[in-house]
């Protein structure tokens, strides 16, 4: 289970493509894939193994005028649903 | 024995003992080519254990452009770079394995010269190509079995090969179908979707190119050459339209095809 303190990052071999409004994530290994909306293609490209997801909740917030609370709950749960599919990994502090 | 394998251009030669050999070129007799120069050596070994299951089961591993498929019994490389492949086998193995050595081959080689293997049901109607794909359980038999009357390519792989103007379909030997003719321009790509009417819809393009990456067997596996697959199906959306084909188990789908397609 993931906190606002971790960090992620893309894992390594994901590839994806910009396709109108969303975004086509490839996994590796087994041709599987997963389609972001606009706001998943947003946190799914910050996740660059340097912002907390707290930082990433903080300025979807502002960007999308929701509450602190509630992009943190989403950003949590969208991330924890990426490490799952294997499109991210957890950054080890002070790795 | 030495014998060639030829599909749209893309060959290979087979080279082993005539009873591994001669099958391929019997049951494949319409794809027999000229010599190529990548060679597919089949080689018995009593040294390997005796098989425990069918190497379908075993999913290829790439490493900087090779693969190797590794299972009690068996011991395959493929190089493409230097235009070879090795199957070392129990003599105990199965036809239906050294196939899926080959298939595996053929994907990889077929892509290296422009082409996609395709896990997709072929249909020929009013002259063109109309290839059905999803995963397995989607319908792709079943299409093949209600189009009933109409030349079937293929009920499970086809070659997409690019020609002057758009792409066009192949039939493979890796499925029962026989068809007259081996090529047919692709003219629609269709997701299968099993439903309570017959009906054509759109499929949002992001869904349609995960979808296609998903359908391109044993490529899709390898992350060295996933940015090209990806770049590969991005060039045939150019020409080829995709949607969606919700049908149920009646034939009645085809006219709901000439319906939207005209």
């Amino acid at each position: 289970m993931l906190h606002l303190d971790d960090v992620l990052r893309i894992a390594p071999g994901v590839l994806f493509r910009q396709s109108e409004d969303e975004l086509v994530v490839v996994l590796p290994g087994e041709g599987r894939f997963i389609v972001l909306n606009r706001t998943g293609a947003v946190v799914f490209q910050e996740l660059n193994g340097k912002r907390t997801l707290d930082e990433i909740a903080t300025a979807l917030s502002e960007s999308y005028s929701v509450s602190l609370e509630r992009a943190q709950q989403d950003v949590l749960a969208f991330a924890n649903k990426l490490l799952e599919r294997g499109a991210a990994v957890k950054v080890e502090k002070g790795g | 024995m030495r014998w060639t394998l030829e599909v749209g251009c893309v060959s290979i030669t087979l080279n082993g003992p005539a009873l591994w050999v001669w099958p391929f070129a019997q049951a494949w007799s319409r794809w027999s080519g000229e010599a190529s120069d990548y060679e597919l050596r089949l080689e018995q070994d009593r040294g390997l254990p005796e098989p425990r299951a069918f190497l379908f089961t075993t999913l290829p591993r790439f490493n900087d452009g090779r693969c190797v498929l590794e299972a009690p019994g068996f011991a395959g490389e493929i190089v493409p770079e230097e235009k070879r492949a090795c199957l070392r086998a129990h003599p105990a193995s199965s036809i239906g394995d050294l196939a899926y050595f080959i298939r595996t081959v053929f994907a990889i080689w077929a892509f290296d010269q422009g082409a996609v293997l395709f896990h997709a049901a072929g249909v020929i109607h009013r002259g063109k190509a109309w290839a059905f794909f999803g995963p397995s359980g989607s319908g792709k038999t079943t299409i093949v079995r209600l189009s009933e009357g109409k030349e079937i390519l293929s009920d499970d792989l086809l070659l997409l090969r690019r020609k002057a103007k758009g792409w066009e379909a192949w039939a493979t030997p890796f499925s029962l179908y026989r068809s007259e003719r081996l090529s047919t321009p692709l003219h629609v790509l269709m997701r299968l979707v099993k439903a309570q009417g017959d009906y054509v819809e759109p499929l949002r393009p992001s869904v349609a190119l995960g979808e296609l990456i998903a359908s391109s067997p044993v490529v899709n596996a390898d992350p060295s050459r996933l940015p090209a697959l990806l770049a590969r199906w991005e060039q045939i959306l150019t020409s080829v339209p995709v949607c969606s084909l919700c049908f149920r188990k009646s034939n009645a789908f085809w006219e709901v095809i000439d319906a939207a397609f005209g």
